[in-house]
């Protein structure tokens, strides 16, 4: 037999579900199972249908190998002997299989992570790294600065601690890039469509990795002279060495997306001169670059630095002159950042000044104790008054004390006490105390903004007042994280490539991943008593001179931390883009569609195919579907 | 099964068919001494094939009321159609095929088992017919279409006769046809003139005029075209006249009974329902005392009453009171218009047998419970009701438990009741197929029987009605008194009719918006279909859903003047932000209690029944269009 393909015509389904039916009654799956799923927004329907893909995430996720893909006919199978259902032990976490699990869950770039942990603890780096690519371009940078809201709800909390699953991700990362044959994902049949992207943030970026997977031709417009955005000039060198980055954008133009430094949007290029030279679509990923302002005495004055201006300039090999005594302003990331850069700029003094108490402050405590530990001095509850001037230089800054940062609300409204004022002396002061947006930029092209002054966008689709001009990132939600970006990267990716195959945007994407219920009880003799490691830091006195501060795990390590997952969920349920793939809890293994495989066998045709009333359903040898019936099969949300 | 508890208790025994037969018989032959054989109602539910075993038993054991659902659904239109062109015309996707389909109130891709079927319908479509959507939703039919035509709920009515004044303003119309096959033309061209110009069409439809003509132009200049109509039309005051006006757009664009139009298929050659039936066999005397048999008198004709005379008949013996009855496959409380007062009535009344398949909160009223089969569990010939021109051997392949298929309760209670049958099922089986030469064991073989098609039949011998034309005038009605031209009548609780309830109910409440897993009461206890389907869903536009302050998914109260109930909001730009669509048929199996949530969800705890908001000659009520007020639910 040939190779065979099942697919829905999409605009031919009228959302009766028929199909769903048949495939049940024809399997007798029972509640829990839909192998086939229709997703209803009259006029428009959308079906989760198994594509039997290329190179299916299910079949690479699957650490025991039960999923394979049929030589002879293409169709991808399951074999129930050899499936364990991912450890699905009575009394283990098995009989509580969750669709998804908390740290997929939490995942804004939404990573199959069981799946690559349990790859690792079998040893599968490479089928474990393909399977992070699947959905994010930047497992390095993750694996390094990723915030991990992925550990927050670890099911293995219950037992002890989270599994190390950002050590653990960088392990892979780091493991590919030391190979010759670094991973570059395969491209889907190329497309004539031009896509512009403006900004090469991880947003921009990431967009430009799904859009040249799918065949699109990117292009990548970037201000700077550098590639990366905030990854390139905002995170400092210590954390994210820039051969790391420059190795996963590479693998970002080996793809073919096109990155062009040093050309502002707006500027040098338009959206009309853009689309004279045949852009159909746009994504606008632009950052927050611009400092905020305190709007005190003498914020001009020379001596005075702005945070995001210092770490882009330090980033960029710019000369930054500090003085020996520093005054950092800001008690978040980027003030530690600053601070510490500061440090490895010769600085002899660096004092952090917040204004929040030292629970209260924005920064992480891990980043609070590394400054610390560096020799930054934390002074807390002051709010700058005014800056000193002495000759027409700067000589210092006034404080005034801080009585309540937040209202009952919570909302931030610091109160102070204009009488209690604390002088400071300082060579160079740095303002940290936040990241803003060009305000004119959206006005310029037009583009509406929303009531916090950013880039206006559909939440679900990311449209903004213009049609087939896209939004995502800090630009639009205010300063976020790298993997939210990469989140938002990847949901401009789908509606883009949608908009170009005149797909509706909506069908299927406001149904999301209900909130996982904790799981009960697991039995903690069942699992790997094998405590949590976290990866080392280098000695604070060691730091100054190294490229990176932050080790990684050896093999060793990773493979034993790995092993701690207890499996709370289904790798290959997790890994389906289609959402097809399901665990039945009556026989406690994975379930997927095998094309009906029985009936097949028979000649005779899958369920679903003939129980269809509008004959939307074809299957067979995909040459010879009707023209245009494919054109749903990239639209589904990743 | 027995109930051994108060109504309802849910508390039952089993008990076998022969005590529960003979509790039955029993009950009826006292209820026939003491007060006579119309004390009794017999009936069913939606069409599903033993109409004439129902009928036959009713008939012969001499009560005219029979309570089925073919006051507001199917049989309403079939019985308007007699009198207009004497026959049902029917879409014709199986001779022929029409280059342009008006989706009128319809979606047959999800309800295919009730009528055309919806594959037939799409392979046309497929095959490059035109279509014109007419409904208050943005369907899939009016995401395809080339002209969608959002009306105001129930205002279907009015949308015909905008076609019919385009067509007459613009000469339009077969002349031929009219001059030599319509009876009354003259009169109602004036009335479609005087009284539906286009712009007052647009008032009450809210559909722009030009649109209208548009449409109207398409429909009038592409042949054959066909009118695909669905039940929305008729559960309304304006059931008749829907279907007679619309009729008359099929005859004047020479697409009545033509190939690929709205054709009047030829029966096969088998017994009819009416003539199994033994209609003949229940006397004058009898028929005058159908409840409200002289008020709705084209539903008399048809054998049915309107639900509420029973009910008035039940609670307050007006005229008189019926003592016992036996319904099949039907579960009034939920699928009755103000249902409170169908459940009101039939918990009140003296001796209640049910047939169906689950304990239905309906049946929880009952005293006897009667097990019976489904589709897969009977013999029939099936389909000899709908007029479509052909009929199918539906055959038993299964048997489970004790259910027996209704045909043989109704044929096993008549004998006893020693009225005429059958030995067997299959012996009446064969007493249906005798004209066609064949015996059930030779038709199984054969499987299915279609008519020998002869189109435009009434060129030949005239339409099947007194004047053997086409009645725009119909003589029947004008022999009732009634006024013999269609026309259009407001829904009597609407923003126009009674605008001071507007004020407190500003929306317009749509019900019946369909369910794809699910008919009307039926499957709600299927678990993977209910996995698809767990709540019932109203759809509710985005501007007004802000209002409100609902967001999508969240339970909502929907209130009209006779209660009040709640659905899981679907905010979507596909409704007006006046009308609330919203599901209908919805009771939680699930729910132990024996009312079974019949009223949690239920859109006809909402809908009105009285008789003035029905159809006045057939007596249709409204299942669809009343007035509402939504508010999100405060529990989450």
């Amino acid at each position: 037999m040939s190779k065979i393909s099942l697919i829905f015509s999409q605009s031919d389904c009228c959302g009766c579900h028929t199909c769903e039916v048949a495939c049940k009654q024809e399997h007798g799956l029972g509640v829990g199972p839909r192998l086939v799923r229709i997703i209803e927004r009259a006029p428009l329907f959308m079906q989760y249908y198994c594509h039997h893909c290329e190179d299916a995430p299910c079949e690479l996720s699957c650490p025991e190998e039960a999923i394979k893909k049929d030589p002879e006919t293409g169709v991808v199978l399951h074999d129930p002997e050899k499936c364990n259902g991912c450890n699905s032990v009575e009394g283990k976490s098995g009989a509580e299989k969750q669709q998804t699990s908390p740290c997929k869950f939490n995942c804004p770039a939404k990573n199959d992570i069981q799946g690559f942990l349990s790859l690792t603890a079998k040893g599968k780096y490479r089928e474990a790294l393909q399977l992070l690519k699947e959905t994010s371009p930047f497992p390095s940078i993750c694996g390094r600065v990723c915030t991990f809201p992925c550990e927050t709800d670890c099911s293995r909390k219950q037992i002890d601690e989270a599994v190390s699953i950002r050590a653990i991700e960088r392990f892979l990362a780091d493991q590919d890039r030391s190979n010759d044959d670094a991973y570059v994902p395969k491209l889907k049949p190329a497309r004539s469509e031009k896509v512009a992207i403006i900004g090469s943030g991880p947003a921009g970026l990431t967009a430009a990795y799904f859009l040249a997977k799918n065949g699109h031709r990117v292009t990548v417009f970037e201000k700077l002279p550098v590639a990366g955005g905030m990854m390139a000039v905002g995170i400092p060198l210590y954390r994210l060495p820039r051969k790391v980055l420059a190795a996963e954008i590479g693998v970002i133009q080996k793809m073919g997306a096109e990155i062009k430094t040093g050309v502002t949007f707006g500027k040098d290029v338009t959206f009309d001169t853009l689309k004279k030279e045949g852009y159909k679509a746009f994504f606008l990923a632009i950052g927050l670059h611009q400092n905020v302002r305190l709007n005190v005495a003498n914020e001009d004055l020379n001596g005075i630095l702005k945070g995001i201006d210092f770490l882009r300039d330090v980033s960029l090999g710019n000369p930054v002159s500090l003085g020996r005594k520093v005054a950092v302003v800001g008690g978040g990331n980027v003030a530690m950042d600053v601070a510490m850069t500061a440090l490895r700029k010769g600085a002899k003094e660096v004092s952090l000044v917040s204004l929040e108490q030292r629970h209260e402050m924005p920064a992480w405590e891990r980043e609070i104790n590394e400054a610390i530990e560096e020799g930054v001095k934390i002074v807390n509850g002051l709010g700058p008054n005014k800056f000193l001037e002495k000759n027409g230089r700067l000589s210092g800054i006034e404080f005034k004390r801080c009585t309540s940062v937040f209202d009952e609300k919570g909302m931030f409204h610091p109160q102070y006490d204009e009488t209690d004022l604390v002088r400071m002396e300082a060579d160079t002061i740095i303002i940290a105390i936040g990241q803003a947006a060009d305000p004119a930029f959206a006005q310029e092209q037009g583009i509406a903004a929303n009531d916090g002054g950013l880039i206006a966008a559909d939440p679900t689709t990311l449209e903004t007042s213009i049609k087939g001009v896209f939004a995502g990132g800090d630009a639009c939600y205010g300063s976020k994280t790298v993997v939210e970006a990469i989140g938002a990267g990847r949901e401009a990716s789908v509606s883009i490539d949608r908009y170009l195959r005149g797909l509706d945007l909506y069908t299927g994407r406001e149904e999301r991943d209900a909130k996982p219920t904790p799981i009960t009880q697991p039995v903690k003799e069942k699992f790997d008593p094998a405590p949590r490691s976290s990866p080392a830091w280098l000695p604070p006195q060691e730091r100054m001179s190294s490229d990176e501060v932050q080790l990684g795990f050896t093999e060793e390590i990773a493979v034993q931390q790995a092993q701690r997952c207890i499996t709370c969920g289904t790798s290959c349920v997790q890994a389906c883009p289609y959402g097809v793939m399901q665990f039945n809890h009556a026989t406690l293994k994975a379930v997927k569609c095998d094309l009906c495989a029985e009936k097949r066998r028979n000649n005779e045709a899958p369920a679903c195919t003939w129980a269809c009333p509008a004959h939307c359903i074809h299957w067979g040898d995909a040459a010879e579907f009707p023209a245009g019936v494919d054109e749903g099969l990239q639209s589904i949300v990743p | 099964m027995k109930r051994i508890g108060p109504k309802p208790s849910g508390q039952w025994e089993r008990i076998t068919w022969d005590e529960a037969l003979d509790t039955i018989v029993h009950k009826f032959r006292t209820v026939i001494e003491q007060y006579g054989p119309e004390h009794i109602v017999i009936g069913q539910g939606t069409g599903r094939d033993y109409e004439s075993h129902m009928y036959r038993f009713a008939n012969l054991l001499g009560t005219p009321n029979v309570l089925t659902a073919g006051h507001m659904c199917y049989v309403s239109r079939v019985s308007a159609s007699l009198i207009t062109c004497g026959n049902l015309p029917v879409v014709d996707y199986y001779v022929s095929e029409p280059k342009l389909i008006v989706m009128w109130a319809s979606n047959p891709m999800w309800t295919n088992a009730d009528e055309y079927k919806g594959e037939n319908f799409y392979r046309a479509f497929k095959n490059g017919a035109k279509l014109i959507s007419i409904d208050p939703r943005k369907s899939f039919y009016a995401g395809k279409a080339d002209i969608w035509l959002q009306l105001r709920p129930g205002t279907d009515c009015a949308m015909a006769f905008g076609f019919h004044n385009v067509i007459i303003e613009e000469e339009l119309y077969d002349k031929e046809f009219v001059q030599n096959h319509v009876h009354g033309w003259e009169a109602f061209k004036e009335r479609v003139m005087k009284d539906y110009p286009l712009d007052r069409v647009e008032k009450i439809t809210w559909v722009g005029k030009d649109l209208i003509r548009a449409a109207a132009r398409i429909y009038a200049a592409t042949k054959p075209a066909a009118i695909h109509w669905g039940v929305p039309t008729e559960q309304n005051i304006n059931c008749t006249d829907f279907t007679r006006t619309a009729i008359g757009l099929m005859g004047i664009t020479g697409n009545l009974d033509a190939p690929g139009g709205n054709a009047l298929f030829v029966n096969p050659p088998v017994r009819t329902v009416a003539e199994f039936s033994c209609h003949k066999a229940l006397t004058k005397e009898a028929q005058q005392k159908r409840l409200g048999g002289m008020e709705f008198f084209l539903g008399a004709r048809v054998q049915f009453i309107n639900p509420k005379k029973a009910w008035d008949s039940i609670v307050y013996g007006t005229p008189y009171q019926l003592k016992a009855g036996l319904l099949c496959g039907s579960n009034p409380v939920v699928s009755r218009a103000h249902a409170k007062q169908a459940y009101l009535a039939l918990q009140k009344l003296d001796f209640l047998a049910i047939i169906d398949h689950f304990l239905t909160p309906t049946a929880e009223l009952a005293d006897i419970f009667l097990p019976a089969g489904t589709w897969l569990e009977q013999s029939h010939i099936a389909d000899n009701w709908k007029r479509h021109g052909y009929v199918f051997a539906r055959q038993k392949c299964v048997e489970i438990g004790e259910a027996w298929q209704d045909h043989k309760i109704f044929l096993e209670l008549g004998k006893r009741m020693g009225q005429s049958w059958f030995p067997t099922v299959e012996d009446a089986l064969d007493y249906i197929l005798e004209p066609s030469g064949l015996t059930w064991e030779q038709f199984k073989e054969k499987d299915y029987l279609h008519g020998e098609m002869v189109y435009q039949k009434y060129k030949e011998r005239g339409f099947s009605t007194p004047t053997r034309k086409l009645e725009f005038w119909s003589t029947v009605l004008e022999k009732w008194g009634r006024d013999p031209l269609p026309q259009y009548r407001e829904i009597p609780e609407s923003p126009y009719s009674t605008p001071e309830l507007a004020k407190k109910y500003p929306y317009i409440f749509n019900s019946g918006l369909r369910t794809p897993t699910f008919f009307h009461t039926e499957m709600r206890m299927i678990p993977w279909l209910r996995e698809i389907r767990p709540w019932p869903i109203c759809e509710i536009h985005p501007d007004t859903a802000k209002i409100h302050g609902i967001r999508d998914g969240q339970w909502v109260w929907i209130e009209s003047p006779r209660g009040r109930i709640k659905q899981k909001a679907k905010i979507t730009e596909g409704i007006l932000p006046n009308v609330i669509a919203a599901e209908h048929g919805w009771w939680y199996p699930e729910n132990k209690d024996p009312g079974h949530g019949w009223d949690v969800s239920n859109s006809n705890i909402l809908t009105n029944n009285a008789f003035e908001t029905c159809d006045p000659n057939m007596g249709s009520t409204n299942l669809r269009v009343c007035l509402c007020n939504i508010a999100p639910c405060e529990e989450e």
